[in-house]
């Protein structure tokens, strides 16, 4: 019992990465991405959360923690859900996680401490709009209080005005939900779970989405901001890919435009949720099955 | 879509909207011409507004032409916003990852399947375009 509910949490992690493109694909964009980002965390601790329990129980049967503690480690181990050796691979497991998302977490800090310091520094007229004539730099948003909207000129040059209004939208959208805090958030997930990281990977696209459908409304046309992206994706498409998760990403957004507003699809969500529920309580299970473990192992020092 | 659609122009949207059309032009424009290029859905009167607001903010300059002025957008002072974008962009992936850009690389068969994909929407580059 206890080691179902030790397995289940990364059964679920695992299972929630499988379906997120899905989710990404399937659900209206907005959805999507809050499901993504909230769900990776929420999977991402849960995980944490059983390695961390595998773990403390092996910490717990070294006599000297033992005798620190007030309980027999003897006890512990007769009772131990696992054996030595997974209690070890456990703890290390752990150990990584932390120290992977520690990593991430403070070299995703120092990027957005430099995107805002450099919003600082630019012109704030224009609602935020910043051109420069570097063909290369595309178009992108760039978080700050307040964030500003960054485009190539030679990009502003090549669309025409309604198309220009829906890049103008799509950017706009980006800053006004804080798109960036989704994709931290989701990055954290996947630095400290390997298994989350193809959510990573489709919250990025799900955002992408998301600021479409909303250029979509602001110009009432998605045939335009279809043929804004199909334009700037030609423009500045001869470099590298920035992120190679996003990569090939905008054939599939074109897609997505020219066909009708995505519908909500509540059995699809409501699944994921469940799922993740799923986990979140054998996590609960098995952290009480293990505070119950080490009172009984008081009980016996006693 | 169904429901009411939201204005067209949230609050907020107009300034970059007709600075964007005065970078993407390149040459001064009188606010008569900036409504022509905005699709003339905009009152004279809103583009003038906009247009003398993005004056007193600096982003625009203005000099004498007719009875009008006309407007060309401000360079960037002293390219901090070009230099400091591009270190930025330089410098690793999770400076780009906090970045959202409107579009990524793309293969060959993406780039043929956009190309058709406009051409199919009347002409493959925009009429006046560079």
């Amino acid at each position: 019992m206890t080691r179902v509910a030790l397995l289940l949490p990364l059964l679920v992690a695992a299972g929630f990465g499988l379906c997120a493109p899905v989710l990404a694909r399937r659900l209206p964009p907005r959805q999507a991405t809050w499901l993504l980002s909230a769900g990776a965390v929420l999977a991402a601790l849960c995980g944490l959360a059983v390695l961390g329990l595998v773990g403390s129980v092996l910490l717990g049967e070294q006599p000297s923690i033992a005798r620190e503690g007030h309980w027999s480690g003897a006890a512990l181990r007769a009772r131990a859900p696992v054996d030595a050796v997974i209690g070890a691979a456990g703890l290390a497991a752990a150990a990584a996680a932390l120290a992977a998302g520690l990593h991430v977490a403070l070299r995703r800090g120092r990027a957005l401490l430099a995107t805002h310091r450099l919003c600082r520094d630019l012109p704030a007229a224009a609602d935020g709009l910043v051109v420069v004539a570097d063909p290369a730099a595309g178009a992108y948003a760039l978080p700050g209080r307040p964030g500003r909207i960054v485009v190539a000129q030679p990009l502003l040059a090549a669309l025409s005005a309604p198309e220009r209004r829906a890049l103008l939208a799509h950017e706009r959208a980006h800053l006004r939900h804080r798109h960036h805090w989704h994709l931290a958030a989701v990055a954290l997930a996947a630095a400290v779970n390997p298994l989350l990281l193809p959510a990573r990977r489709a919250a990025g696209h799900a955002a992408e989405r998301w600021a479409d459908e909303e250029a979509a409304l602001a110009t009432g046309d998605r045939r335009v901001v279809a043929t804004a992206l199909a334009r700037a994706a030609l423009l500045t498409g001869g470099r590298p890919p920035a992120l190679s998760a996003a990569a090939h990403a905008v054939p599939l957004r074109v897609a997505a435009l020219l066909a009708a507003p995505p519908r909500p699809r509540p059995g699809l969500a409501g699944a994921v949720v469940l799922l993740l529920l799923v986990g979140a309580c054998a996590a609960a299970v098995a952290t009480e099955h293990t505070e119950d473990l080490f009172d009984l192992a008081r009980a016996a020092a006693r | 879509m169904t429901g009411e659609r939201p204005a067209r122009r949230p609050a907020g949207g107009l300034e970059a909207e007709v600075l964007a059309a005065l970078w993407a032009i390149g040459r001064p424009l009188t606010p008569r011409e900036v409504q022509r290029e905005l699709g003339g859905e905009l009152a004279y009167t809103t583009v003038m507004t906009t247009l003398t607001r993005l004056h007193d903010k600096g982003a625009v300059d203005r000099q004498r032409s007719g009875r009008a002025y006309a407007y060309t957008p401000v360079l960037d002072q002293a390219g901090i916003a070009a230099s400091r974008m591009r270190e930025m962009l330089d410098d690793g992936q999770d400076r780009r990852a906090v970045l959202a850009h409107f579009v990524d690389s793309l293969s060959a068969q993406d780039e043929r399947l956009l190309s058709e994909l406009l051409r199919d929407a009347g002409g493959g580059e925009r009429e006046g375009s560079a």
